[in-house]
């Protein structure tokens, strides 16, 4: 059978992505010491906890199908993988970075960590790297439709617009779902470790994670537009345009987590204030 | 692409919405607090009208085909 380029590149990029998740997964499981895993309980409802995990990944993964099918579709295989394993490694990588340098002093502060995945991204669940996928792909595709005449700098930063307000309703709730649990001292799907005195808050949430989340969606939906703009693959060549997907992605990172550094210490005067705090 | 497939994104991000709000409702009964739910349904106001907005353009787009 022979495999033209657009399935070559799928099946080559699904490969790799399976091989770091497998490989993440395993030593999040199995050496938690490589990552120093926090000890926490998770917010499991089912015994035993294997099935809880498993109707999680696959119930995002059926969403994230449905997503993917629509875009291929709309924008061809090529397009549609890129934006998917984009979007992965793109939130996967910010995530990683903010949760990964708290917990190992790089930066001034700790951040947070998940305490329940089946399959995971480095130390991301993958349900929660496919969330990221679902919500910046229809957050991108309704700004498209609703403002069809505007430009991607407009469409990326309603995408963002789309996607905080969606977290300023998942972030308090997540963070509390260990009262669901059928264990007692079970915690929420994430737990923040900033300490609450020195950072401003929303809903009991450090507002750096919200600037955090339109960042991300804004920036992450330019870079595809500007990379994988139709007009310029077809001029420059999909090997080309894809190499600069991937290869500009470090520099949109490093600009995402600059700007959410600002975010933190511009709220510096308001450390300590927590608007509308949601009892824990 | 086929019209229906339109809607897809649309239908995704439902579905998304509905599975958060059903830990909402969990979270707000074990806790005894209805402030989760009030904010499922204020906080994404913004992208629920979005999906509402774009819903009725895609069935103009239909019927205007």
């Amino acid at each position: 059978m022979k495999l033209n380029y657009n399935k070559k590149y799928f099946l080559i990029s699904t490969i790799i992505l399976t091989i770091v998740i497998v490989l993440s997964t395993i030593a999040h499981h199995i050496f938690p010491w490589i990552m120093r895993v926090p000890d926490a309980i998770g917010p499991y409802t089912i015994e035993p906890i294997w099935i809880d995990l498993l109707t999680l990944d696959l119930g995002s993964l059926i969403i994230s199908i449905l997503v993917f099918y629509h875009s291929v579709k709309a924008d061809g295989l090529l397009k549609a993988v890129s934006f998917l394993y984009g979007s992965i490694i793109f939130t996967g990588l910010e995530e990683c970075f903010w949760i990964l340098s708290g917990r190992f002093g790089l930066i001034p502060f700790e951040t947070y960590f998940f305490t329940k995945g089946g399959m995971w991204f480095i130390e991301i669940p993958v349900f929660t790297c496919l969330g990221w996928y679902i919500i910046a792909w229809c957050s991108f595709y309704i700004s498209r439709i609703i403002f069809t005449k505007k430009g991607y700098l407009f469409h990326a930063s309603i995408a963002g617009i789309f996607a905080v307000s969606f977290d300023f309703f998942i972030d308090p709730v997540m963070v509390n779902l260990g009262s669901t649990s059928i264990y007692k001292n079970a915690v929420g799907l994430w737990v923040w470790l900033t300490d609450p005195a020195q950072c401003f808050r929303i809903f009991s949430i450090p507002f750096y994670n919200f600037v955090g989340w339109f960042l991300v969606i804004s920036i992450y939906a330019l870079l595809y537009e500007y990379a994988l703009d139709t007009k310029r693959i077809e001029r420059i060549g999909k090997t080309k345009a894809i190499l600069e997907f991937y290869g500009l992605m470090p520099i949109f990172l490093a600009i995402t987590v600059g700007l959410i550094m600002v975010a933190f210490f511009a709220t510096t005067p308001l450390f300590g204030i927590n608007l509308m705090p949601i009892p824990p | 692409m086929k019209y229906k497939y339109k809607f897809l994104p649309l239908i995704a991000i439902i579905l998304f919405y509905l599975m958060e709000l059903m830990q909402a409702v969990n979270v707000s009964i074990s806790q005894g607090l209805i402030i989760y739910l009030i904010l499922g349904f204020i906080m994404p106001l913004p992208l629920l009208i979005g999906v509402i907005v774009a819903f009725i353009k895609l069935l103009k787009e239909k019927n205007t085909e």
